[in-house]
């Protein structure tokens, strides 16, 4: 008797124990996170015992997790992680490529480009930081002359796959810049090895592809009526189209007045 | 040498049967899978992850053994009253001082090649391949283990565990700490003599070369181990003379 009663004393107290961590953590998600604390590099390598790397990659899980939560307002500590992480680990490409090409969206591209700065002259050669410098400057800031720089060395670094080659050397043919986004962000999606480029870039072409599609449709319906839709809706109302698709990056479309799409 | 020898092997057997020692192994084994386990969140970085963090975790334990079994054996024999009776038989303190710290060292080395055969599987099964590299890292940390260990043994001579325990601890993180501080800008004269004094464990690390497949040059690797060398036999010199000094 006496065991069965410890027994069930065992029980409730455990489950008591469960039931207060299931309150205490759903209580937790929805409340952002305290500010986390960022500290210098020159601080963490007088403590860390030599293991700078290591430092680097508990701090990069760290970044991943906070790219990650959707419950921050803005992701502005993000370039202070992958500075500390740069400055701990300087030789390995990674952290800075995943700023380069995940900075830009946040409204940090001069960020994103002094990383890329910072990675070119620090880390062991790789074509990712030159090339998608290079696409921060074709498509952030408009600035085809740095742009074509940076491909070429990207190109040129050892390793580069022979489609990053191939953007390279076509770079500038083109007079439209939405084929030429096409084009880099079809040697992002190629090449990328993480899930998370992979994605961003397939989000990416997928966008203008719509952007695409809907130029292909204005201009059927500017044969078939002879006037400029105003609206991506006038195509599906007006049965150009049957439906529109969904942009995987959330923006809306309109036309300007030669019937061309853009972001509302 | 047949004193040593005798020393050494008995100083073993007690290291190997220690139940800590279990305990600490027992913890590193966790922790590598918990590694193995963290690497998913590295968003494609896993296996730069695994071994970053697999060769820290190494040395980190066997940090903790070198200190721990270094600051116990002295103390273990005064505790018992053993160091009596050994001071009485015919073998010479010196052969004492190396036998025991021998045994000890064969003690780490024993771990430290467990610790790589775990961590060769962990980066196996992450498809990292043979990180054949990372055997220079534990060259040096073997040598490094040296220097750590006799430290221990020295301040164990004159200290109880625990304070041999801080005290060696300290002098590993200064000995980490001193080439760090030159980023701060220029040193002041009494810490550029000190970092020319006390033991630099900067100088045996490899793991942020090696990681990036860097092959050391052998400058890189022999001047560490002429260091640890040279550094060893001053510390057990000095640990033989405060162990005399004691008896007396």
């Amino acid at each position: 008797m006496k065991k069965f009663l410890a027994l069930f004393i065992f029980i409730v107290v455990f489950g008591i124990i469960i039931a207060s961590q299931l309150i205490f953590d759903q209580n937790r998600a929805k409340t952002a996170r305290a500010e986390s604390f960022i500290p210098n590099a020159k601080i963490v390598k007088l403590v860390d015992l030599g293991l700078h790397n290591a430092a680097s990659d508990i701090f990069w899980t760290m970044a991943v997790q906070y790219y990650g939560d959707s419950r921050q307002k803005d992701y502005k500590k993000l370039y202070q992680y992958l500075n500390l992480i740069t400055d701990l680990a300087p030789h390995n490409p990674q952290p800075y490529a995943f700023g380069i090409l995940n900075l830009p969206d946040l409204g940090m591209t001069d960020e994103a480009i002094d990383l890329a700065k910072k990675g070119l002259s620090k880390s062991k050669p790789d074509w990712e930081i030159p090339y998608y410098l290079a696409a921060v400057y074709h498509i952030y800031k408009n600035d085809p002359e740095n742009a074509h720089r940076y491909f070429d060395l990207a190109a040129n670094t050892e390793n580069a796959p022979d489609n990053i080659k191939y953007v390279a050397a076509n770079y500038g043919s083109s007079k439209d810049k939405r084929a030429q986004s096409m084009l880099i962000w079809q040697g992002i999606y190629e090449n990328a090895t993480d899930l998370n480029t992979k994605e961003r870039s397939k989000n990416y072409l997928d966008h203008l592809f719509i952007l695409d599609l809907l130029d292909e449709a204005s201009a059927r319906y500017q044969l078939k009526y002879n006037k400029t839709p105003r609206i991506p809706d006038d195509l599906v109302k007006d049965k150009i189209l049957r439906e529109l698709p969904p942009d995987p990056l959330g923006f809306q479309f309109e036309f300007d007045p030669l019937g061309k799409a853009k972001i509302k | 040498m047949k004193n040593i020898l005798a020393i050494t092997t008995y100083t073993l057997k007690e290291i190997l049967r220690d139940k800590i020692l279990y305990g600490i192994i027992g913890f590193g084994v966790i922790f590598l899978i918990l590694i193995f386990l963290l690497s998913s969140l590295s968003l494609g970085n896993d296996i730069k992850l695994v071994k970053d963090l697999g060769l820290g975790l190494i040395y980190l334990f066997a940090l903790v053994l070198a200190i721990y079994f270094g600051s116990l054996v002295f103390n273990r024999e005064f505790d018992n009253g053993t160091y009596k009776e050994i001071s009485l038989k015919p073998v010479p303190l010196l052969h004492f001082v190396v036998g025991k710290f021998l045994g000890v060292f064969l003690g780490l080395v024993i771990n430290l090649l467990f610790f790589n055969l775990l961590y060769f599987l962990v980066v196996l099964s992450k498809k990292g391949g043979a990180d054949l590299l990372s055997l220079f890292q534990t060259l040096l940390l073997i040598f490094e283990m040296a220097v750590v260990l006799s430290l221990a043994l020295l301040f164990s001579t004159r200290f109880n565990q625990l304070v041999s325990i801080i005290l060696t601890a300290c002098m590993v993180i200064i000995g980490h700490m001193l080439p760090a501080l030159r980023e701060f800008g220029d040193l002041p004269k009494v810490l550029n003599v000190a970092s020319l004094v006390l033991p630099n464990f900067e100088k045996f690390n490899l793991r942020d070369s090696i990681i990036f497949g860097d092959v050391p040059s052998s400058t890189t690797l022999f001047i560490p181990m002429i260091y640890a060398l040279f550094y060893t036999v001053i510390l057990l010199w000095m640990t033989h003379v405060s162990l005399k000094k004691h008896s007396e």
